[in-house]
């Protein structure tokens, strides 16, 4: 049961599923990553969509990041942050889903032309001491040196605990190449370009370096870059490797790990280091402001090294970009209409239209064999219904999340979605939802058309909340079924808890238009591990298959492939944040076979009534080395501190490669393919099917990118 | 029935098993691995000591000297040389133990301390000198630094292998970085033990004046990764030893003067104590003033010791007042920052040469590395 609120205080009146489920105490909220569901703070990110006018309201202080658009465009989505000037406590004790609301309703009021209905979605939010106290978001430069190479093209880094110090960053006169760093969650300084956190230039590490001598962990923490008392920043950087260490250094660093092909002093880095939240939270909620402002910003301050080689500082000459992004999670729409996919998508387009050579590399993630995704066909609704389970492992300490997908332009009218416990539980309330707008969400005029039409319930047993169940026309476009549940265990002093075990969800068309014959229903299940050792106490659900059909995995022990799709597959498991039709997606292979490596994602296939397959969402581009071999997986890297090293499995491993060889490749004025090799071959274990075919694209993409290693490797891939 | 006196002796076979015990005396290599033993004689105990025969061999011996001593004769004994009287040439013919049990007695001859109860404060001394006193942190702050050791629980899964390999005296990272080898570093490793040894001794010396419970007698979210020992928190043992062998060892490699990089060393060095000193608080068992209280104690042992050698080197007393301060190496060793961090400086303190001392100080520099 959700509880009463004044009208003015209903978060659900402004936003969508997640921010609900994460911002309201009885919901998800304890379970969230601490400092969201220990403290209240009054800073929050945030994304507009559907226009670019901000309120006018002296109590509430907006803060737009650095951007990037010299073409002026309107864009889909804008990142920005806020914070409510009348309360002055840094970190607040009132309810949090209430005072969002309260400022989320001082947007609202803000009287706008009708033609102008903007919708917000709430992020997570900002450490009061990373909300910088002065801020102006003209970039200066004034701490920036001019490189002794003139750059001829710029590699851009998102990801966390990135070791900006390193010597793999030096260039051949002992000075970093990283020309700037954006530490988002580092306590701010006094005055500052960036919204909150703190902005490093080149002369600013060259200073830290000098000042520091040799010792590195000093140097991090001098420069604000280690500080145990904000959550979202920590002591990462103490650890012996971060995913940000390999990841940044495989792309960018020249060191004796990733040596055979060198980075020349031509090549400036630009890097953004995310929240810790991002990856606590591995459900993709609330992290897209984050994201999207540090593509802004490199894309910004790619431009600003541009303007100090330019003649015409109002039109400078963009250089090459790449930009690896080794990040995403897995339930979303994955057809390019999220707010991220649209917003990178512009941004790709805009800056292409001004330099070709232009770049976002993303990993196509590591969720194939997870049990993650499954495709409900025409024929398999063609009873009236379709039922499945989702398997919850017991003492899973985060909330678990799964999102059910209508096809686009799919009218539910009739439709419902019914969940049902595991076998000896019973919900006390709630458990069946319309496919269809609660109109009480929208009955205030001022508010009305200014939200997607939605409906939420909660799933309760014994009178308590142990799970939400959502629909949402997502951006106006898209059904979306969402179901939350609270940790298997109880956790962070709450006694409720969601019974562990198979539940059942089963989607019925009642009185509903069936589904035509070229349309599916997608599902997919959120991230829910812990991959950076974040001791989230996340463990990972999965989809259960009622009807045993075969899954993509063949009973051939060395086979990848088989004739045949179920429900469960892989193959649109794709990472769902990188389906911008102009990304690029890489998978992972392991070298020593040749073989794409397990876990590595693949972009969607559907089986037709005629035995063919049909591909649908965004094809993985290329693939790339992700594990040596499969005794030894994973690939080397650098550790945080000069001359250490580290090994790292997965996709995230293989996108650099293919970012390093790109922005090489660009800085050498050849295409940015160049050095690569045809598709990886099918593995001579497989049998050629016309099925098996059309699952290898799925996997490997079209092209091979070369293995950055060590040294020039002694052969390439094996010939099937 | 005497000839089969011999016989029944070989019923001893019996007890063999229980013998192997003794593999444990054995060799020098004790002196690097014994660590877990802490105080007493450390990596000395039982160093070189060849206890006793198993059964069969004693029995063989006793045969074999009926069949063989009258080969020796009747003829009257001639004069034999007799060893010099107090020399310290004498020390290198002793077995390793014996060694360790007179560097041990030779240096706590002139070690004491003294309390003043209504300060709470304990004050090590050298021949009657004050060298280090230490005040003891009162329960709020203890409180305080509870948040630094939960937040550096974060590296348990990154440092657990240094953490456990080095429970004991943590032998095996110095050699590394100094290129030591049991082969040719014999009295230096043997100089190393010593130093952590009398360092580990004066560290219970105050630590049981101090009487300061351990992080996770005070806030129950510690939960540490390695059993808790059984005395006081502050100083940290680990960290007097291993400053008092930065001391030393740092006065060694700069009197070698054999290894071309020694600057670059002795700064890996200097990390490595800072590091031993810290991983006792990511293991959840020490606070960081346990760190900054151990490292001055183990800079006046080590400092101590070098004077003992027959070193020149200053000798100021040392007094530390904790504040809610992190540890690190870089504020400890500049006199400036730490003076920020309660740590200041005063008279200094004597102590004697000893020939004893002397005579390992020599050993041990002409240890020095040789291309």
């Amino acid at each position: 049961m959700y509880l009463e609120r004044a009208p003015s205080k209903r978060i659900d009146r402004y936003t969508g599923p997640y921010e609900r489920w994460v911002f309201s105490e009885e919901l998800g909220r304890p379970y969230a990553f601490p400092a969201i569901s220990e403290e209240n703070s009054v800073y929050f990110t945030a994304l507009l969509e559907g226009g670019d006018q901000f309120p006018n309201d002296p109590d509430l202080i907006i803060r737009k990041p650095p951007l990037w658009n010299p073409l002026n465009r309107t864009p889909s989505v804008t990142p920005f942050a806020f914070h409510d000037a009348t309360t002055n406590a840094r970190r607040s004790a009132r309810a949090q889903d209430s005072s969002i609301a309260d400022m989320l309703g001082k947007v609202r009021s803000t009287p706008q032309s009708d033609s102008v209905k903007p919708r917000f979605r709430v992020n997570f939010p900002i450490a009061p001491e990373a909300w910088s106290p002065d801020y102006s978001p003209h970039c200066d430069m004034e701490d920036w040196v001019v490189p002794s190479t003139r750059p001829k093209a710029i590699i851009g880094v998102i990801d966390d605990g990135i070791p900006f110090a390193h010597r793999a960053f030096l260039d051949g006169d002992g000075k970093t190449r990283i020309s700037h760093i954006w530490l988002q969650s580092a306590e701010a300084d006094t005055h500052s370009a960036v919204p909150f956190g703190r902005e490093l230039m080149n002369g600013n590490i060259n200073a830290l370096r000098a000042a520091s001598g040799d010792d590195e962990d000093l140097l991090y923490r001098m420069s604000g870059a280690i500080d145990p008392a904000i959550a979202e920043l920590g002591a990462h950087l103490r650890r012996h490797a971060t995913h940000g260490s390999h990841v940044a250094g495989m792309c960018a660093g020249n060191d004796m790990r990733v040596s055979s092909h060198e980075m020349g002093d031509d090549i400036q880095i630009i890097a953004v280091q995310l929240p810790n939240t991002i990856a606590w939270d591995t459900s993709g909620f609330g992290k897209e402001m984050y994201m999207l402002s540090a593509l802004h910003y490199i894309f910004n301050r790619a431009r600003a090294i541009a303007e100090k080689y330019s003649t015409d500082p109002d039109d400078p000459e963009e250089l090459p970009l790449v930009v690896n992004f080794s990040y995403g999670w897995s339930a979303s729409r994955h057809d390019g209409k999220s707010e991220m996919e649209l917003a990178i998508q512009e941004l790709l387009e805009d800056r292409k239209s001004l330099q070709p050579k232009t770049a976002v590399v993303m990993p196509t993630g590591n969720n194939f064999a997870h049990a993650m995704h499954g495709q409900i066909t025409s024929a398999d609704i063609a009873t009236g219904s379709y039922a499945f389970e989702w398997k919850l492992l017991p003492d899973d300490r985060t909330s678990s999340y799964l999102e059910i997908w209508l096809p686009e332009g799919m009218d539910p009218d009739g439709y419902t979605v019914s969940v049902t416990p595991p076998p000896g539980y019973s919900l006390t309330a709630g458990g069946v939802i319309d496919i269809s707008a609660d109109e009480t969400l929208d009955d205030d005029t001022d508010i009305k058309g200014r939200g997607d039409p939605r409906r939420f319930t909660e799933l309760e047993m014994q009178g308590e909340n142990i799970g939400q169940l959502s629909v949402d026309l997502h951006r106006g476009s898209r059904w979306r079924v969402m179901v939350a549940l609270i940790p298997t265990i109880s956790t962070r002093g709450q006694s409720r808890r969601a019974p562990s075990g198979n539940w059942r969800i089963e989607v019925h068309q009642n009185s509903g238009v069936p589904l035509a014959e070229n349309q599916q229903i997608n599902v997919w299940v959120h991230r829910d591990d812990d991959p950076a050792m974040l001791n989230t106490g996340g463990r990972q659900s999965r989809l259960v298959d009622l009807n045993d059909t075969e899954n993509d995995s063949p009973k051939h022990p060395l086979r990848q492939y088989s004739e045949t799709l179920g429900f469960i597959r892989g193959y649109g498991g794709m990472n769902g944040v990188a389906s911008s039709p102009d990304v690029t997606r890489i998978a992972g292979y392991t070298a020593s076979n040749g073989k794409v490596s397990w876990y590595s994602g693949a972009s969607g296939l559907t089986l037709k009534g005629d035995g063919t397959t049909g591909h649908w969402g965004a094809a993985t581009s290329y693939a790339a080395v992700s594990d040596k071999s499969q005794l030894l997986a994973g690939t080397a890297s650098i550790g945080v501190r000069s001359g250490s090293g580290t090994h790292l499995s997965g996709t995230s491993g293989a996108s650099p490669a293919a970012s390093r060889i790109m922005v090489l490749n660009a800085a050498a004025g050849a295409d940015f393919t160049a050095q690569m090799s045809g598709p990886l071959p099918l593995p001579h274990t497989e049998t050629s099917g016309p099925v098996t075919l059309e699952k290898h694209i799925a996997r490997a993409g079209t092209l091979t990118v070369p293995h950055v290693t060590r040294s020039k490797p002694a052969r390439s891939v094996p010939v099937a | 029935m005497s000839q089969y006196g011999g016989l029944g002796g070989l019923g001893g076979l019996g007890g063999l098993g229980g013998l192997g015990g003794l593999g444990g005396l054995g060799g020098l290599g004790g002196l690097g691995g014994l660590g877990g033993l802490g105080t007493g004689l450390g990596g000395f105990l039982g160093a070189e000591d060849p206890g006793g025969y198993d059964g069969t061999t004693t029995t063989g011996l006793q045969i074999t000297a009926e069949a063989l001593r009258h080969l020796a004769g009747n003829a009257a004994l001639g004069a034999t040389e007799e060893l010099n009287f107090n020399d310290p040439d004498n020390l290198g013919r002793s077995a390793a133990w014996v060694r360790g049990s007179l560097y041990v007695s030779d240096f706590l001859r002139d070690m004491n301390w003294r309390t003043d109860d209504a300060a709470k404060t304990v004050t090590l001394t050298f021949e009657g000198t004050d060298a280090v006193t230490l005040a003891r942190p009162d329960e709020a702050l203890l409180r305080d630094q509870c948040q630094h050791v939960l937040d550096y629980a974060d590296l348990r899964p990154d440092r657990s292998a240094e953490i456990i390999s080095q429970l004991g005296f943590p032998t095996a990272y110095f050699s590394m970085i100094l290129g030591l080898h049991a082969g040719q570093h014999k009295r230096t490793f043997e100089l190393l033990t010593a130093t952590q040894v009398l360092a580990a001794h004066a560290a219970m010396a105050v630590k049981h004046a101090l009487a300061v419970r351990r992080p996770d007698q005070l806030d129950g979210r510690i939960l540490p990764m390695i059993p808790t020992p059984g005395h006081g928190s502050f100083p940290s043992a680990h960290a007097t030893e291993a400053y008092a062998a930065l001391t030393v060892l740092t006065e060694l490699v700069t009197t070698w003067q054999s290894l071309a990089d020694s600057d670059g060393r002795l700064k890996v060095l200097r990390g490595l104590a800072e590091r031993i000193a810290v991983n006792r608080t990511v293991a959840g068992v020490h606070y960081p003033i346990d760190s900054w209280a151990g490292a001055t104690l183990g800079v006046s042992v080590g400092r101590a010791i070098l004077k003992r050698c027959g070193v020149v080197t200053a000798t100021p007393s040392l007094s530390f007042v904790a504040g809610n301060s992190d540890f690190f190496d870089h504020d400890f060793k500049d006199a400036a920052l730490a003076s920020n961090h309660g740590l200041t400086e005063g008279a200094a303190f004597t102590m004697s040469s000893s020939q004893t001392f002397e005579w390992l100080w020599t050993e041990a520099a002409a240890e020095k590395q040789r291309a």
